[in-house]
């Protein structure tokens, strides 16, 4: 008789969701499905709004990532009013993109990950948490609170708003970077990237010690699509989209923003308000591929600063004969950014072109239609709206990060739910390590289904006939 | 070298937090700005939610005023007031992005070996529709967690600023010199 499994709420990622397991009539696991259980419709309630309102609706999108939005947003309103905004609004829009990196990603690995890495994935539920980390590992967690508190307060000091700031609009940024704000971040700089070093330092010698979970973690062959530069380097502002495949070889590149339609396509599935976008040559569902720091460290060809490109030959030395495949590694390409962003934001500081007070292009709409692509923290942000005469919004359409990972997440936790879940006795190890795997991708579903709220999840066991044999909610 | 007396009083530490989207959701951010505007020698810090950062702020402080909303009915409302116990219950929402204020003192004493007395003033909210506004009925408590917190020992031989304009609980002629820090 087939069973099913559901975990509801998933726990520490953003956004409602559940996940069901079925089980064959072996009480096996047949097929995982993650479902997203929340609404909210940006797309279609925005529309009749001016166009210049969008980054600061959109933003309102996550409390997480609203830098994203902006830039994503923003971009798509340069596009509209095509204009090549000031070099020094493009530096300073680069500088607080890595300053949302930096915090998001310190965000996942030490609040939300570490309790699995440090604390073990069958350790007592009760303490795995932040506190927990807080209370055996408390350098650690007083590290990860002060990167995530730098990166807070390098948006606050740019935009003087952590969250939803309106400093990032059409054309540019609202005002100039002033000196003191500059030597402020200057000078913090070095504690940062000693901590995110000193955290590489500690995580590259103990990842051997999650062998069984790097097999399983959505472990794969895939696609993996992400922003580069001119030069192939790695990109999160501009550049244009390449497609690698899981040998990393280039299976399309230079996209431009506004051919990306050509190549994502999105699909509907009835039990999730997430949809499922897929490579369109390839056809869905099978041109799955992925996006976030894995997938921007396997699309690259270079990282293009010193320390971030010895990062990156380690990190590649996981799989020297291909792209990093397993999911796991998220977590290990998230530090490897941090380190890169730091290194950029100080070579981005010190030039002196970033002080100009030219710092906004003004123009009207002169297209019907524009493109923003930007590289979130979880991985590539598409913002795209068509506009009436009068500049109304007719049309809007986002793909976010979560959104490009769904059909890898869902691949990801069958893979793992056949490696640790017995049908016949759950176990609370076995459930964590399928909720972790979605983990590693740190999804947040506010953006994703442009929801709100935080995301518990809950796991249901199904029999054969469908009928619900056991139940697991956290939230 | 004779003994040194500090000549710094206590600070007290007012994180107010709250969703000013939300209309009475936001009674602790509003009055913690009423607070900012009257007691500026003091650290005010608003936020739509707390957060693990908080902790750092906090093991800076002597002591801790949490300001929230709870949802109350307007017959038999008060305001209430808690002692923040640090052996707490870790609440579930450790777990995710936020905190909740034992968490916090929590958080706190592990990384940073100190954790302040705290209070939680919790006050009565009625509406949490969509609206940047608080209700008159939770325009009065507000007033009344400020005139609390004035006469509370935590900010003894303070003037008492007296009661403020409902008004300006809806953010209106703050003076922008002296906002609280803020998300």
């Amino acid at each position: 008789m087939t069973q099913t499994i559901t975990i509801d709420p998933v726990t520490r990622i953003e956004g409602h969701s559940k996940i069901t397991i079925k089980l064959d009539d072996d009480g096996q696991v047949d097929v995982a499905r993650l479902h997203i259980t929340q609404f909210r419709g940006f797309e279609k309630f925005t529309e009749g709004r001016p166009y210049q309102e969008m980054p600061s609706l959109t933003a309102r999108t996550c409390g997480i990532c609203p830098i994203s939005h902006l830039l994503a947003s923003a971009k798509a309103c340069d596009d509209l009013m095509a204009v090549a905004i000031p070099a020094a609004a493009a530096m300073l829009r680069r500088v607080i993109n890595f300053g949302q990196l930096i915090q998001s990603h310190a965000l996942s690995f030490f609040h939300l990950s570490s309790p699995d890495l440090l604390l073990g994935m069958d350790s007592d539920p009760a303490n795995r948490h932040i506190l927990g980390v807080a209370a055996k590992f408390p350098e650690l967690a007083r590290d990860g609170i002060w990167l995530r508190k730098f990166g807070q307060q390098m948006i606050e000091r740019l935009s003087s708003k952590r969250i939803h700031p309106a400093w990032i609009v059409p054309g540019g940024v609202a005002s100039p970077l002033s000196e003191a704000v500059r030597d402020q971040i200057l000078a913090e700089l070095p504690q940062a990237l000693a901590i995110a070093r000193k955290t590489l330092d500690w995580f590259k010698p103990v990842i051997g010690n999650f062998q069984a979970e790097i097999d399983s973690f959505a472990n794969f062959p895939s696609m993996f699509l992400g922003l580069v530069g001119p030069d192939g380097a790695i990109e999160h502002y501009d550049g244009h989209l390449r497609v690698v495949d899981a040998q990393r070889k280039i299976v399309v590149d230079k996209i431009e923003a506004r051919d990306y339609a050509t190549y994502v396509g999105e699909a509907v599935e009835p039990d999730s308000y997430l949809k499922s976008p897929y490579f369109k040559p390839v056809g869905y569902p099978a041109g799955l591929y992925r996006v976030g720091p894995l997938a921007r460290l396997n699309v690259c060809e270079r990282m293009g600063t010193p320390l971030a490109e010895m990062e990156l030959a380690d990190f590649r030395a996981l799989q020297p004969e291909g792209a990093v495949l397993s999911s796991f590694h998220f977590h290990y390409a998230r530090l490897v950014e941090i380190v890169y962003a730091l290194e950029r934001v100080a070579e981005l500081l010190a030039s002196p072109e970033i002080l100009s007070r030219d710092v906004r292009a003004t123009a009207g709409p002169n297209r019907r239609e524009g493109v923003g692509i930007s590289e979130a923290p979880r991985g590539t942000l598409i913002h795209n709206y068509r506009i009436d005469a009068d500049g109304l919004i007719i049309w809007a359409n986002l793909i976010i990060a979560t959104g490009h990972n769904n059909l890898a997440m869902n691949q990801g936790i069958t893979q793992v739910a056949k490696r640790f879940v017995d049908g016949k006795q759950l176990a609370e190890g076995a459930l964590n390590r399928v909720e972790a795997v979605i983990r590693c991708y740190d999804p947040c579903l506010s953006c994703s289904t442009h929801a709100l709220g935080e995301m518990p999840l809950r796991i249901e066991l199904f029999d054969v006939s469908g009928a619900l044999i056991d139940t697991c909610e956290r939230g | 070298m004779g003994q040194r007396l500090s000549t710094v009083p206590p600070m007290t530490l007012v994180i107010g937090y709250g969703n000013d989207l939300r209309s009475d959701d936001a009674a602790g951010v509003r009055a913690a700005g009423l607070l900012a505007e009257h007691h500026p020698e003091h650290r005010t810090i608003v936020v739509r939610q707390l957060t693990p950062e908080l902790a750092a702020d906090i093991a800076m402080a002597d002591r801790v005023v949490f300001l929230d909303a709870y949802p109350a009915e307007k017959d038999g409302a008060s305001l209430r007031v808690e002692r923040v116990r640090e052996d707490g219950e870790a609440h579930e929402s450790a777990l995710a992005h936020h905190c909740d204020p034992a968490s916090l003192l929590r958080l706190s004493r592990y990384l940073f070996g100190t954790a302040p007395e705290a209070w939680v003033v919790g006050i009565p909210a009625f509406s949490f529709d969509i609206g940047e506004t608080t209700s008159p009925a939770t325009s009065h408590w507000i007033d009344e967690a400020v005139g609390l917190i004035e006469g509370s020992a935590f900010f003894s031989g303070l003037r008492k600023k007296g009661k403020l304009s409902r008004a300006r609980h809806s953010g209106e002629g703050r003076n922008p010199e002296k906002r609280p820090e803020a998300e």
